[in-house]
């Protein structure tokens, strides 16, 4: 999403597969991959802006797919056009791929053993840990009086209630911010 | 089930729920056990592997896949979760062209606000689930401070919580 005449950040297929299996290894669902994603693209490579992410993420929020799918898709294709998406894809997906199959081939063993007892007391707090950190980072913008925090809060209580859709928070802010965030001075990204 | 159709049940299923993984537990819920494609346990355990593997939620729709029609089945199912993503190409095009409107710049920043608020809300949902003990509480300040505090990368910070916590688990137990 660089703006046009703007010059564009590209790496290599290969460097693409690389920050895209690193990011699918991650727990905690797709904000820990977005995690990950964040640490490798906008603080070590600084190929992103931390607001470009985000809005990708938003963007992917209201698609009909899994959010980290469209944002796979939209940061492969900026980064490696059409063949930068499917590299993208394939290795954000690999990890989380072969270690589902990998456990249901063992079905028979750890149905009814403690073994997925053991993985939910330790990873996933360690993937909630992830998953705040993640917030705090690509939240950090907003973190001010603003009108932009007052949406963040109504938007979290609103999805923390368990009859509303999250893609339906996300449109009504969209909506909202377009009567009332627009012509506003943009906080500092 | 015929594969044709455990493709386009994933595939339809996929788009209706709009991204929402609750929404879509209840449809193919309703479909695959309800019909009696496969068994609740096998359903609940499928997508229990969602939540205690690495990646998206949604992979446990490998799993459906892979008790359904083997590797076939597995990657069918992951290939039809992921091409709706390309929807957001065409989305993006159209961003371009009117991304200097002060209306599309307002609805991004409040898409964007909304989003930061979403996050912080499923990290409440998740915190609900996971912390209802000693060692899951240990485990994810553990992860903070590893990250915050001794400034680990967030794999490192997350792998060497989770130790701490399963050897934590193992003490307690022994």
């Amino acid at each position: 999403m660089a703006a046009s005449g703007e010059p564009r950040a590209t790496l290599s297929l290969g460097q693409i597969f690389a920050v895209f299996f690193k990011a699918g290894c991650a727990f905690g669902g797709g904000l820990g991959v977005l995690g990950l994603l964040q640490e490798q693209l906008v603080t070590l490579r600084r190929i992103l802006p931390d607001k470009e992410l985000i809005t990708l993420w938003s963007i992917g929020r209201i698609m009909p797919s899994g959010t980290m799918t469209a944002v796979a898709v939209a940061v492969g294709h900026r980064l490696g056009g059409f063949r930068g998406t499917v590299v993208a894809l394939v290795a954000m997906i690999l990890p989380g791929f072969i270690c589902v199959v990998v456990l249901t081939i063992a079905y028979g063993w750890l149905a009814h053993g403690p073994v997925l007892d053991y993985i939910d007391a330790t990873l996933l707090p360690a993937a909630l840990g992830v998953v705040v950190v993640s917030a705090v980072r690509l939240g950090r913008p907003i973190f001010h009086p603003s009108r932009d925090l007052v949406f963040a809060v109504i938007s979290c209580v609103l999805a923390a209630l368990p009859s509303v859709s999250p893609a339906i928070v996300i449109l009504a802010g969209g909506v909202a911010g377009a009567f009332l965030l627009r012509g506003q001075e943009e906080p500092d990204r | 089930m015929s594969f044709p159709q455990l493709v386009l049940v994933i595939l339809t299923y996929n788009l209706l729920a709009f991204g929402n993984g609750s929404a879509l537990l209840a449809l193919l819920q309703h479909r695959f056990v309800q019909d009696g494609v496969m068994n609740l346990d096998q359903f609940l355990y499928a997508y229990a592997l969602g939540r205690v593997t690495p990646g998206q939620n949604n992979l446990y729709l490998a799993s459906i896949g892979y008790m359904i029609y083997g590797w076939l089945g597995a990657c069918a199912a992951i290939v039809a979760i992921q091409v709706p993503g390309y929807l957001v190409l065409p989305v993006l095009k159209i961003y371009q062209q009117v991304r200097a409107w002060r209306s599309v710049q307002g609805f991004i920043r409040g898409l964007t606000a909304a989003s930061v608020g979403l996050m912080f809300a499923v990290a409440l949902n998740i915190g609900r689930e996971a912390l209802t003990g000693l060692v899951p509480w240990i485990v994810f300040l553990a992860t903070l401070a590893l990250v915050f505090l001794a400034r680990r990368g967030l794999l490192v910070g997350m792998v060497g919580a989770a130790m701490i916590g399963l050897a934590l688990k193992f003490a307690l137990n022994a």
